[in-house]
């Protein structure tokens, strides 16, 4: 039987526990544990399974998983140190250099964000037929993981990973030849 | 149901009290209903209260349940196959799904009480999608949650968890 409790929508933190614990289960570690250090509600409510916080279970995760925990982890102390790691360059930024929500500084941001938006409800295929030999743009995932476009044809980057994040990016180019900037 | 049975139609009516009339087929999608239907015995007469809905997510969840109204009804392989991927969404869903914060979490909680568990499944793994990857930083900001952790508290979790600080 679903659940019979009703409460006021549009607050994550307010989900019945058992839709939340539906939404972990869909989640990696490293993004439960991000979700657990978020506030004392849901620190509470985002059990871990006990099995992956042994010193053995860490050492097998994939590497990007073990980065994505200590980057969640460490983030008080980055904020607290004024400094963080850019998630495109992997280079140590002070937090000026950052867009205030961006994982990514702000060289790299602009890049990730700046848009021309009437161009991308066209299908890729319209797109280069139309601009032969003139530069198009369109939005395609990023890896964060792999730090590189997420291929045409393949439907999920090559990582292979479910801890890396996959944001839209611009991306500008010619027929055939792809560029990311 | 024969044929006859599922272009039927039935009466819901919202939390606001609008009467919407669909498909029984439509509506059967959600088990609660196809439960209240086998109970009233005769559909399309009586109004099926749907307490807890408003219209505007009613409709959007209707809306859901006639795009996927020939869907086979899932197997326990299949359920399993779905928790895998959290990326595994098809395009018509994850259109559906671009609306606003406010009308996910309603159509989750919706599709929770009419018991309508592959829009549940949908709303979830969208849910999902938009934490993965983020930083806890980057999660209050997304959903606007404030952080009520006091620096010690802080601390004493960072020490707690001080096991993924080497590799």
């Amino acid at each position: 039987m679903p659940c019979s409790i009703w409460l006021p929508a549009g607050d994550f933190v307010l989900l019945p526990p058992e839709l939340l614990h539906q939404i972990i289960s869909h989640l990696p570690l490293s993004a439960a544990i991000a979700l657990k250090l978020v506030n004392k509600a849901l620190f509470r409510a985002v059990r871990l399974p006990s099995d992956t916080l042994s010193r053995d279970s860490r050492y097998k995760l994939p590497y990007c998983e073990q980065d994505a925990i200590r980057r969640n982890i460490n983030e008080y102390w980055v904020m607290k140190s004024c400094r963080r790691r850019c998630a495109v360059c992997d280079s140590v930024q002070h937090l000026r250099d950052f867009p205030e929500s961006s994982a990514a500084c702000h060289f790299h941001d602009e890049r990730l964000t700046m848009g021309v938006e009437e161009h991308f409800s066209k299908p890729w295929d319209e797109l280069l037929a139309t601009a032969e030999g003139s530069m198009v743009v369109s939005k395609r995932p990023f890896c964060m993981h792999k730090r590189e476009l997420v291929p045409q044809d393949a439907s999920n980057c090559s990582c292979g990973c479910p801890s890396c994040a996959h944001p839209e990016v611009v991306c500008f180019s010619r027929a055939g030849d792809l560029a990311f900037v | 149901m024969s044929a006859t049975e599922a272009e039927q139609q039935v009466k819901l009516v919202s939390s606001d009290n609008v009467e919407i009339i669909t498909e029984r087929k439509v509506a059967e999608r959600s088990m609660l209903i196809k439960n209240m239907i086998e109970d009233l015995g005769a559909p399309g007469e009586e109004p099926i209260p749907i307490m807890n809905v408003s219209e505007a997510v009613l409709r959007k969840v209707l809306e859901w349940c006639s795009h996927h109204k020939n869907d086979p009804a899932p197997t326990q392989d299949d359920d399993a196959d779905s928790r895998k991927k959290t990326t595994d969404i098809e395009d018509w869903d994850q259109k559906f799904m671009q609306v606003d914060q406010e009308m996910l979490f309603e159509i989750i909680l919706a599709a929770n009480y009419m018991d309508i568990k592959a829009l549940l499944d949908v709303g979830c793994k969208t849910v999902a999608n938009m934490i993965k990857g983020k930083s806890p930083e980057e999660i209050r900001k997304t959903f606007n949650i404030q952080n009520d952790f006091t620096p010690e508290e802080e601390e004493q979790i960072r020490r707690e968890n001080e096991w993924a600080e080497d590799r």
